[in-house]
């Protein structure tokens, strides 16, 4: 199977190292956006390793600038598209950077939906324990489990 | 707190403003900030994360349940203006919290969104990233893809590719190289022995350029920018 963003057949290359890509793609939402990917195939946000990530944000940051300066763009939109629900097209993860102009065609904006207060603290907590319990008690297991482990073993020496 | 000034009171402030020096401008934009008294605790709010350099908070006017709003401690106004390490941190965070509102609240999509600019959408004066939950057919961000044509494209690279070489701190010489590639893969094969020389030309401009950048010409495009929120 081949990968488009792999490829990059038709997008021309901005940069790249031996980690990254920074493309203009020939699919865009407006004329001057610029993608940013990583040149290993990797599918979704969840799987890019931290070193290739920072090199990303790292490049991220300076084609916003570049695209303040060089597009004349008034503001930028940065979009990561995660998954077929969060809009990606492509299995290959990557970032965008969208230059926008005053009344420009653009739909990033959204009606806010406000929540009230036991909802919010309720959503709080299933995010809280999303976060924190995998890794306060897998650390704390492990730490358990490999002294009672290195103790047993001491134990059973003659 | 603008509404209930007095014209006097107004004129006095901005009189003030003008006189500040950039230190004490920057330090009197954070002490209107609001997100700045959120992190300082003045302002109450819903936290699930905070570490070092960040803290993250549910959007009280969100997109969806559970967008998160992800926002340096540090004040900041547009992405630009965010020091390296702490954009690494950042991008770091948001990886981290996309997946547990994947698997906490059990989405099949999320998007990261930042808006730089108010004609990008960005509506408080404090640099952050958005956490979107998404589910199918939630119709958010009707996004539609258009193709551009080589002519567009190389326009467009036009446009930015010095930019990118100063920014990314690629030398000129790396960069005649690359060029001499181009041309080849382009159809044009009786063009392709002049084209070395033509490019010799504009590669002699960005190596000025390239300090420049550094200089006025980023700060001044960049301020403006950032002081459309004060």
């Amino acid at each position: 199977m081949t990968c488009e963003f792999c490829e990059l057949a038709n997008a021309v290359r901005l940069y790249e190292d031996d980690s990254i890509v920074v493309a203009i793609r020939d699919h865009v939402f407006t004329p001057g956006q610029i993608t940013v990917l990583p040149k290993e195939h990797i599918t979704i946000l969840d799987a890019v390793p931290k070193d290739v990530m920072e090199k990303i944000a790292l490049a991220v940051n300076k084609v916003s600038i570049a695209a303040f300066e060089g597009m004349g763009s008034q503001g930028t939109n940065v979009l990561i598209q995660n998954g077929l629900a969060g809009g990606q097209k492509r299995p290959h993860f990557s970032v965008d950077i969208i230059p926008r102009q005053e009344n420009d065609t653009v739909q990033l904006d959204w009606t806010p939906n406000p929540l009230a207060e036991d909802e919010l603290a309720r959503i709080a907590e299933r995010i809280k324990e999303g976060l924190n319990p995998q890794e306060e008690v897998s650390e704390v297991k492990e730490v358990e489990g490999k002294e009672n482990y290195l103790l047993k073993q001491l134990d059973r020496m003659p | 707190m603008p509404e209930q000034m007095t014209e006097e009171q107004r004129k006095e402030l901005e009189e003030k403003l003008k006189n500040m020096s950039p230190e004490e401008l920057a330090q009197f934009q954070k002490q209107q900030c609001i997100f700045c008294q959120i992190i300082s605790g003045k302002v109450p709010s819903t936290k699930v994360y905070e570490d070092e350099h960040s803290i993250t908070i549910l959007d009280i006017n969100p997109a969806a349940k559970g967008h998160l709003l992800l926002i340096p401690k540090e004040h900041y106004v547009i992405m630009p203006q965010v020091p390296d390490n702490i954009i690494t941190h950042l991008y770091l965070v948001a990886q981290k919290l996309s997946n547990v509102l994947l698997r906490s609240l059990k989405l099949s999509g999320t998007n990261i969104f930042v808006a730089n600019g108010l004609v990008a959408g960005q509506k408080a004066q404090h640099f952050m990233m958005h956490i979107i939950p998404r589910k199918e057919g939630d119709g958010l961000f009707k996004l539609e893809e258009k193709i551009l044509d080589k002519e567009m494209l190389s326009k467009i690279q036009g446009a930015l590719q010095d930019k990118i070489n100063g920014l990314f701190g690629v030398s000129t010489q790396t960069k005649l190289i690359e060029e001499k590639e181009e041309p080849g893969e382009v159809e044009e094969k009786p063009k392709k022995t002049k084209k070395p020389r033509k490019k010799k030309v504009p590669v002699e401009e960005p190596e000025e350029e390239v300090e420049d950048d550094d200089g006025e010409e980023e700060g001044t495009s960049l301020d403006d920018i950032a002081s459309l929120f004060t």
